[in-house]
């Protein structure tokens, strides 16, 4: 046991010691930092935590922050002005629309037959043969300034109230679904059965359908305008709502044990000659079904085939006539019968009202707007004065 | 048979009077507690006899009124409040009832005045559900054969195979729930259609089921109803499930009934108890049933129950085990021998009323009295155990009898609802009534044709042939007769049905707000807001009458001992204020009320008791100098530590049996269990007692020794009595043992027996037993630790209290005896002669001791100034006389310090003084005609020629911020009136302090002794205030012109009006005709004082003003007292304090504290009524709208009746589209924020004045709706004339316009946006256009209506359908928001007024805090209560 032995060994000793001090501290710094780590994540965990309460504290103590609007001359200025230069040129730009529309009526009522012998309205004729009696009249029409786009067909109908309560349930969407053909739909009734047979298609609706049938044709040249009779219902009802049943469309397989309803002089399934057009799928049928939102409506009978020569661009101005298959009775109710043609624009047919309406309310606003600006000029005083303090004005507290 | 009854009755009084009497004086006032079949009871059981007389379900709710019905509960009231009415009163009222009776006409109300509780018990009657007709008519039977009493076997008797007679009773599983499982779908129904809205509703979808009429599909027209009735249904069964939870909790509960087989006690659930069990309860345990107790741990006999589960009240009451039964006593108590059948009286709800007898073989009869009755739910205190035979079970218990349902009461706002919606049925009449002719008017121009078919249009009517000529359907009168009942179809959305849900809920969530309120809570005790009453928010923002109890209410009702009086010296004391910390270490740390005067500990000290008590044993009384001061001091300390009702809870309470019903020994080695369980139930009972006895003390009691070395001697204040210059000076060294714990030393070596009672050491050597080391403070010695008093009033126990600070302790108090620890004499223990009981006609108690040493019989009196000060002995000297002047300035001093006075007073009765005077007493008892008279009379009798020892002066401190609240109240415009029953000078000094009455008001004084000077009075100062108005209205003509309306018009001078009980008597006599005069005389005053006032008058005045006033009313209170002026008003406010919880079972909101009513009324009554009254408004505008968009369709259906919106739009529409957005600002919208509304409290006016909705406001929603509906049909017709459109197109588009205009609507109408209200019309618009996409598009045909299939595409692809929207529903909602705008701008109401100054000085702040370049947003953080 040498002393610089001894020193040595202890030396040596000391080092590891202070190695595993080291080591020690080190491990420690390591914890430490961990715990820092772990720490900061509680730290923030506990911050969500309390932001997510917060929301909830402050839901509970009725103290979310609130923005508190007054309705004062001041704050309610922008927003006539605002309204008011939106409308007036929405107005003028709906104005010009309507105004781009082109419309043609034609009040057929009160034809007169055109078979010889015969002087007088078809109506009459109609019903003294208490409407078995088929009567043509024919009503001639000037178009004088041409029309420039698709031209569409209507047959308008006045004081026909299609939307009386008991005539719009009067229908069976599930038998003009195609899918239950064998027992209407009480709401039929009276138009649901007849002695065991089924109106096909059931309802007053169907009953009364416009059976008119219209024909234009080109005075000049005697020549019939052709028609195109389909896509003139929604394609929605088209596709969807109506659907024939199951079967080959006659009395045998998809319309067995029915029968026409008593007003209609065809079978549904001879409607027309196009197979895709027939039965419940009639479109004629179909925009005859959705009822009329006011007792003056009219509906679209067909687009004018624009294929025709002569009337690529749209209509073209001359002379024509409309030949009328006389049928569907309107004096019992002091109804009137019109035909249309008409162009649409985006908005649909002419309709100067919206333009209008909208100019008018744009400039009540405008109006509105520098009444109150006026008040605020003169009475707002108060509030601005209260405002108008500055750091030289005395503090008073 | 009841002559029978009667004689038993009088024996067995004459029987307990020999016993000590104390049982038959506790329940004096009463008069139906003795055995006295309710039959013969007389005129005290005459409401029993009429009330209760068909029994069962006569009083479903529970009112309060028959807890505060018996002569106790009506003392306990007493006892608080001194109130007081004038002597000779009762004498009067007698007479008059006498009168009345003879005449037959004894109204209800009349009749009660004789006695204060059936007094009471008439205010409640107002309250009283009447049985159903149908009821009445199933219980007719029953009820007269329950008339009967019925018989009651102890079960043990019965054999095993016999059949035991009281199968007849039901057992004591108890069915709180309105439904089971398969009853709830019919009874739920059943219950739900007595609600009128629910019938109008069933009645239309019944009208769709008629063919002709229907306008919907009888499906859809069912959905509102569906809807309505589920949501309830959800409500009531989710209600229902928890009361089904707790009853099983209940149920399954055990407690140990003896049996026969084995004979021993075994355990047992609740709900297999029997009527005729006996059943074992030990300390601290629930009574399972309603029980006769047989036996009890007590010598005497006795138990404590409290009944706090019952009706709140947390203090103890004293029951009696059966005497006269040969039972044997305690532990020879053998179940076995308790063979007697029992007589009892049918059950009852009455909680306090009970008769029944044990005949006995030898054919006396055992009377049993309430006394010895344990009601169901209520715990055992104070008692090793008991052991009783069950007499009602289940359902038959008074708890479960008395359980009723919730009271709903209607605010003014749904009354003038419901007034509305009245409206809205004339309007809908009318609708539908003009409809119907138009549609007979139309028909008629079709009639030729339509017989031919000929009008497509037009159905014929359905039979064989499609066109044979029916004339009877197409017939214009019947058509327009059909079409009515179809208008009332479609038009039945006017009457908002989906109103009355969605208040319900808003209210639901608005009281939800209210009590998650952290400003509510009470740092101190804890509690917070409790909202009992879920239907009235709304009436807070309303209150234009504040009626509020002083004591408790305004006042901590913590009674500090603060002056008395002795010997003509003042002695005042500090009190300790400790506002800091406070009680949240519950008991632990003790706390001083107030420094001891060291004057008086002096004078104490000096005092050589024995040389006083040191007289020969036989010494008669006259021998002895009556009035040395040093003999009045101690008396007065006596007469502090023992003339109370003070209960006495020292002693742990162990029971021998266990839990399972073993006998466990406590010697044994083993029973360290039930050590432990007994020491538990020591903990839990007497060293926690702020858990057991919550909200019961006035002060932290100290629980740990109060360390009564010298060292902790309280500092001597030189300034505790400066106040009184002729107290002499205090220079008096210290004893080196002071007088605080004489009886510490004097007892250790007991002295030699000083009587022939010698106290009972049983008590105190019980302490040991205690390991005093599980104690969380150090070892004390056992004598230090201060018993647990418990007492009905909080005076009381500040008198104990002080007398125990004093070294007079009272440390045990039973039936017979009080034993107290005198100062320098040791124990002494008084035996108890009598106790003649508080009073509020009395106004003083009383209390008979015979000295232990000296023999004599001592009367100690206490009671109020008046009460005592006239019955004082007349032929006394001179000394005397000045002495009793000298106490009287003290005691005048003392009340206009606020303090409550009490003077104690001392006779002492000779032999043959008392002798006679007992037998008299003894008849008194014993009178079964007039014996509250009598009782009373023979009260006074002894009463008088009283010596005066002193007079004390409790303070009842102000609670926090009670001035600036009743300040902010009056600003507000309520008036506040303060009904109290403290002395006038008392409760006007209190006035003052609180801020009621200002010193610059004119204070008019009513204290009229007759009826004609009271009359006189009033007339006097109503033709003074005439003259000063007219005055002021002459020099206001002369100057600026002010609508004489406005009360914000040139300062009226001020009143303040002070009545005091006795005035009150005659006003409220409704002979007198005064009322009105007296009414009209406080309108002329902003603040009314009735001191001296009676809970009856309280309520009386409440109600009179209410009635005659017009007025809502909110009474405030704390106490029982209180509880029938909280029943009357409109709203009754519980404050949670101190005194029980009946002021709070009673009231619809507690509070903690008085201050919390400001916030209560200016911030979430004003939020409350504002919210619900624009909501209501918008509700009718909303449905009228909707409904009127369809009556302008009929013009262009021929009055057919069709719609053009589809039906399920129709119903849904208001059900899910529109109720969102209401919803949410009904909840959560505020017209001003919290800060502007408290530092504006006049902002209050709008409720108060009702301003949001007046009738006017209703008719001018109404033709906002009107016009809002002519825009959105006509415009949007117009702009689909000449189209395509059809119809539903065209609904569509109607109602999309609709949606958006209500929406914009509510957004001018929502006051403050908050995420919410954003979400909530962003949801409603999205449940639009989601419904419709769903709808539209997935049901081809369905539902049995015309197909919607693609309306909803095909409108929202229409530029049309935009257009007609955007512009009808801003042209719908413009002259709103124009009228809103200009009000704002030139005319803006004072809410606005105060929003616009908020928010400019907010702004200004803004400037301010930014151009002195401070972080802005540290200034705005600062402004957040929230971060801290």
């Amino acid at each position: 046991m040498s002393g610089p032995d001894g020193d040595g060994v202890s030396n040596t000793l000391h080092m590891r010691m202070l190695e595993r001090k080291v080591l020690i501290l080190d491990t420690q710094i390591q914890e430490l930092k961990y715990q820092i780590v772990r720490n900061e994540k509680k730290a923030a965990d506990e911050k969500r935590r309390k932001l997510e309460s917060k929301f909830n504290q402050k839901f509970k103590q009725q103290r979310l922050p609130a923005w508190q609007p007054i309705l004062t001359a001041d704050t309610v200025l922008p927003a006539f002005f605002l309204i008011g230069l939106l409308f007036v040129p929405l107005g003028a730009a709906l104005l010009f629309f309507s105004h781009s529309v082109q419309e043609m009526e034609l009040d057929y009522t009160d034809c007169k037959s055109v078979e010889a012998g015969v002087s007088m309205p078809c109506s009459e004729v109609i019903r003294k043969s208490n409407f078995t009696a088929e009567c043509t009249c024919q009503v001639n029409f000037t178009i004088t300034e041409p029309f420039k786009k698709t031209v569409y067909l209507y047959y308008g109908l006045d004081n026909f109230y299609q939307n009386h309560r008991r005539y719009v349930k009067s229908r069976d969407d599930n038998q003009l679904l195609g899918k239950d053909i064998t027992s209407p739909s009480n709401d039929c009734n009276p138009f649901g059965m007849s002695d065991g047979k089924i109106y096909a298609p059931c309802g007053a609706i169907a009953n009364s359908m416009f059976n008119d049938s219209l024909t234009l044709y080109d005075a000049g040249k005697d020549e019939k305008l052709k028609l195109i009779k389909t896509d003139i219902a929604w394609p929605s009802d088209r596709k969807i709502k109506f659907n024939n049943p199951p079967g080959k469309l006659n009395d045998s397989e998809a319309f067995k044990n029915t029968i026409k309803p008593p007003y209609w002089t065809k079978n549904v399934w001879e409607l027309s000659d196009d197979p895709s057009n027939n039965g419940y799928k009639n479109e004629d049928l179909i925009v005859w079904m959705r009822s009329a939102a006011f007792p003056t409506f009219r509906k679209l009978y067909g687009k004018i085939d624009h294929s025709m020569i002569g009337f690529k661009f749209g209509f073209p101005k001359g002379r024509y006539y409309l030949e009328v298959q006389y049928r569907y009775p309107v004096d019992s109710f002091g109804g009137r019968k019109r035909m249309i043609l008409s162009t649409t624009s985006f908005l649909g047919g002419k309709n100067n009202f919206l333009g209008i309406a909208y100019i008018t309310v744009g400039c009540i606003c405008l109006l509105l707007g520098i009444i109150f600006l006026i008040i605020h000029i003169k009475f707002g005083k108060r509030a601005v004065d209260q405002l108008n303090i500055n750091q030289n004005t005395p503090y008073s507290d | 048979m009841s002559e029978a009854h009667g004689g038993v009755g009088t024996r067995s009084h004459a029987r307990s009077a020999s016993h000590g009497g104390i049982m038959l004086t506790r329940d004096a006032g009463g008069g139906h507690g003795g055995p006295v079949p309710a039959a013969a009871a007389g005129p005290a059981t005459a409401a029993t006899a009429s009330g209760g007389g068909p029994g069962r379900g006569h009083q479903r709710t529970f009112s309060h009124g028959y807890l505060v019905e018996g002569g106790r509960g009506h003392r306990r009231m007493a006892s608080k409040t001194d109130f007081i009415l004038p002597a000779g009163y009762e004498q009067r009222e007698r007479e008059r009832e006498r009168e009345r009776a003879e005449s037959g006409t004894g109204s209800g109300l009349k009749k009660g005045h004789t006695r204060q509780a059936s007094h009471t018990d008439s205010v409640y009657t107002i309250r009283q559900n009447k049985p159903s007709l149908l009821r009445r008519l199933m219980f007719w039977k029953k009820g007269s054969e329950e008339g009967r009493t019925r018989l009651v076997h102890p079960n043990h008797e019965v054999a095993a195979g016999d059949i035991n007679p009281n199968e007849a009773f039901p057992d004591n599983s108890i069915c709180t729930t309105k439904y089971t499982v398969l009853s709830f779908l019919p009874k739920n129904l059943f219950e739900q259609f007595h609600r009128f809205a629910n019938l109008y509703f069933l009645f239309i979808v019944l009208l769709n089921f008629v063919p002709a009429v229907n306008a919907f599909g009888k499906e859809v027209a069912m959905l509102p109803l569906i809807f309505v009735l589920g949501i309830t249904a959800i409500k009531d069964a989710f209600e229902d499930y928890r009361r089904y939870k707790s009853d099983l909790r209940v149920n399954n509960a055990t407690c140990r009934v003896y049996t026969r087989d084995q004979n021993r006690y075994v355990k047992r659930l609740w709900s297999d108890v029997r009527v005729g069990d006996v059943i074992h309860l030990s300390c601290n345990e629930v009574i399972p049933a309603d029980m006769v107790v047989l036996n009890s741990s007590d010598e005497h006999g006795l138990c404590f129950i409290e009944s706090s589960n019952l009706d709140g009240e947390s203090n103890l009451k004293q029951r009696q085990s059966v005497k006269g039964l040969n039972l044997g006593l305690q532990e020879e108590f053998q179940v076995t021998q308790f063979s007697y059948m029992m007589e009892v009286g049918p059950p009852t709800t009455k909680m306090y009323h009970f008769t029944g007898t044990i005949p006995l073989a030898t054919g006396e009869r055992v009377p049993l009295s309430k006394d010895n009755l344990l009601l169901r739910d209520c715990t055992l205190r104070n008692t090793d155990y008991i052991e009783g035979v069950v007499v009602y079970a289940g359902r038959e218990t008074k708890a479960m009898l008395n359980n009723g349902g919730t009271r709903y009461k209607r605010s003014r706002l749904e009354r003038r609802m419901n007034l509305e919606v009245i409206w809205c049925v004339v309007i809908l009449f009318f609708m539908c009534l003009i409809s119907a002719t138009g549609s007979g008017l139309w028909q008629s121009q079709f009639e030729v044709n339509i017989s031919q078919g000929l009008v497509p249009f037009l159905l014929p009517q359905a039979s064989g042939t499609p066109l044979p000529p029916p004339r009877q359907l197409n017939s214009p009168v019947w058509v327009g007769f059909i079409s009515f009942w179809t208008f009332i179809i479609i038009y039945q959305v006017i009457i908002p049905i989906s109103l009355y849900v969605t208040i319900e809920v808003i209210k639901l969530m608005q009281v939800y707000h209210i009590h998650q309120d952290k400003d509510f809570k009470d740092k101190k005790s804890g509690k917070t807001i409790e909202c009992r009453a879920l239907n009235i928010p709304e009436e807070l923002g309303q209150i234009e009458y504040v009626f509020t109890d002083k004591t408790g209410t305004l006042t901590e009702n913590q009674m500090v001992f603060q002056c008395c009086s002795i010997n003509d010296v003042d002695y005042s004391h500090t009190p300790i204020i400790n506002t800091s910390s406070s009680s949240s270490s519950q008991g632990s740390n003790q706390q001083e009320t107030f420094a001891l005067n060291a004057q008086l500990q002096e004078e104490l000290s000096a005092i050589e008791l024995p040389l006083i008590y040191a007289q020969p044993r036989h010494h008669q009384p006259p021998a002895v100098p009556q009035n040395s001061p040093q003999e009045r001091m101690i008396d007065f300390f006596l007469t502090l530590a023992a003339c109370n009702t003070v209960v006495v809870a020292k002693h742990p309470h162990h029971d021998q049996m266990n839990a399972s019903g073993m006998i466990v020994p406590s010697n044994s080695a083993n029973s360290s269990e039930v050590d432990n369980a007994s020491f538990t139930s020591i903990i839990s009972n007497s060293w926690a007692p702020a858990k057991v006895l919550k909200g019961m003390w006035p002060f932290p009691r100290p629980l740990s020794p109060i360390a009564p070395s010298p060292r902790s001697t309280p500092p001597r204040t030189p300034e505790s009595s400066p106040r009184y210059p002729e107290s002499p000076s205090i220079n008096i060294h210290m004893n080196p043992i002071p007088v605080q714990n004489p009886s510490h030393h004097s007892l250790d070596p007991m002295p030699e027996p000083l009587s022939n009672s010698p106290p009972r050491p049983t008590l105190l050597n019980i302490q040991p037993e205690l390991s005093f080391q599980q104690l969380p403070s150090v070892t004390p010695p056992p004598l230090d630790i201060k018993p647990i008093y418990e007492a009905e009033s909080p005076d009381e126990l500040a008198l104990v209290d002080a007398a125990y600070k004093y070294g007079f302790r009272l440390l045990r108090r039973s039936l017979h005896n009080i034993l107290v620890s005198i100062p320098g004499l040791g124990l002494c223990e008084y035996e108890v002669l009598h106790v003649l009981p508080f009073d509020s006609n009395r106004k003083r108690m009383s209390i008979i001791v015979r000295h232990p040493h000296t023999y004599q019989k001592i009367l100690y009196c206490k009671g109020a100034d008046s009460a005592i000060l006239d019955n004082l002995s007349r032929d006394v000297d001179e000394q005397t006389k000045l002495r009793v002047f000298r106490t009287q300035q003290h005691l005048n001093t003392y009340s206009k310090l606020g303090l409550r006075v009490l003077c104690m007073a001392k006779r002492v009765l000779s032999d043959s003084e008392y002798e006679s005077w007992a037998a008299g007493h003894s008849v008194a008892e014993n009178s079964l005609g007039g014996r509250e008279r009598k009782l009373h009379d023979s009260y006074c009798r002894i009463e008088k020629n009283l010596n005066l020892l002193g007079a004390t002066g409790i303070e009842d401190r102000l609670q926090d911020g009670v001035p600036e609240t009743i300040q902010a109240l009056r600003k507000a415009g309520i008036v506040v009136w303060v009904l109290t029953g403290d002395k006038q000078e008392t409760a006007i000094n209190i006035a003052y302090s609180c801020a009621l009455f200002q010193p610059t008001m004119e204070i008019l004084k009513l204290n009229a002794r007759t009826k004609d000077q009271a009359e006189r009075t009033i007339n006097f100062f109503l033709q003074q205030i005439q003259q000063q108005e007219e005055l002021r209205e002459l020099s206001q003509s002369n100057g600026e012109c002010v609508p004489p309306g406005t009360q914000s018009s040139a300062p009226a001078k001020q009143r303040g009006l002070v009545v005091d009980g006795r005035t009150l008597l005659y006003i409220l006599d409704r002979r007198a005709n005064l009322k009105k005069k007296f009414l009209s005389l406080a309108k002329q005053c902003s603040a009314v004082l009735c001191c001296r006032a009676t809970p009856l008058q309280k309520a009386l005045i409440v109600r009179s003003a209410k009635d005659s006033l017009k007025v809502l009313t909110l009474a405030v209170g704390d106490g029982a007292n209180d509880v029938s002026m909280i029943q009357t008003a409109d709203v009754g406010v519980g404050i949670s304090g101190l005194e029980g919880r009946q002021a709070v079972m009673a009231s619809d909101y507690a509070i903690a504290r008085f201050r919390h009513l400001e916030k209560l009324l200016l911030v979430h009554g004003h939020w409350c009524y504002n919210r619900l009254a624009r909501i209501i408004l918008y509700f009718f505008y909303k449905n009228a709208s909707f409904v009127l968009i369809l009556l302008w369709y009929q013009l262009y259906n021929g009055f057919s009746g069709s719609s053009m919106i589809d039906q399920m739009y129709l119903m849904v529409f208001n059900l899910f589209f529109t109720s969102i957005p209401p919803i949410v600002v009904g909840i959560y919208d505020q017209d001003a924020p919290e800060e502007v509304l408290l530092a504006e409290p006049y902002l209050y006016s709008q409720g108060r004045t009702s301003s949001v909705y007046q009738p006017s406001t209703f008719w001018f929603n109404i033709l906002d709706a009107l016009y809002q509906s002519v825009i959105l049909f006509f415009v949007t017709a117009l702009c689909y004339q000449e189209s395509t459109a059809g119809m539903y197109e065209f609904g569509m588009t109607v109602t999309h316009a609709c949606l958006l205009a209500q929406s914009l609507h509510i957004a001018i109408e929502t006051k403050a946006w908050t995420i919410l209200h954003i979400g909530g019309l962003v949801a409603s618009l999205l449940l639009f256009y989601i419904f419709g996409a769903l709808y539209t598009a997935t049901c081809p045909a369905c539902l049995g209506s015309p197909s919607q299939y693609g309306e909803l595409g095909h409108a929202l692809a229409s530029p049309v359908h935009w257009l007609a929207v955007i512009l009808t529903s801003i042209l719908a909602v413009l002259p709103r928001f124009v009228v809103r705008a200009l009000q704002c701008s030139l005319n803006p109401d004072e809410v606005t007024q105060a929003l616009l100054q908020h928010h400019s000085s907010r702004l200004m702040d803004f400037i301010v805090s930014w151009s002195a370049s401070t972080s802005t947003s540290s200034t705005y953080r600062c402004r957040d209560p929230d971060t801290t």
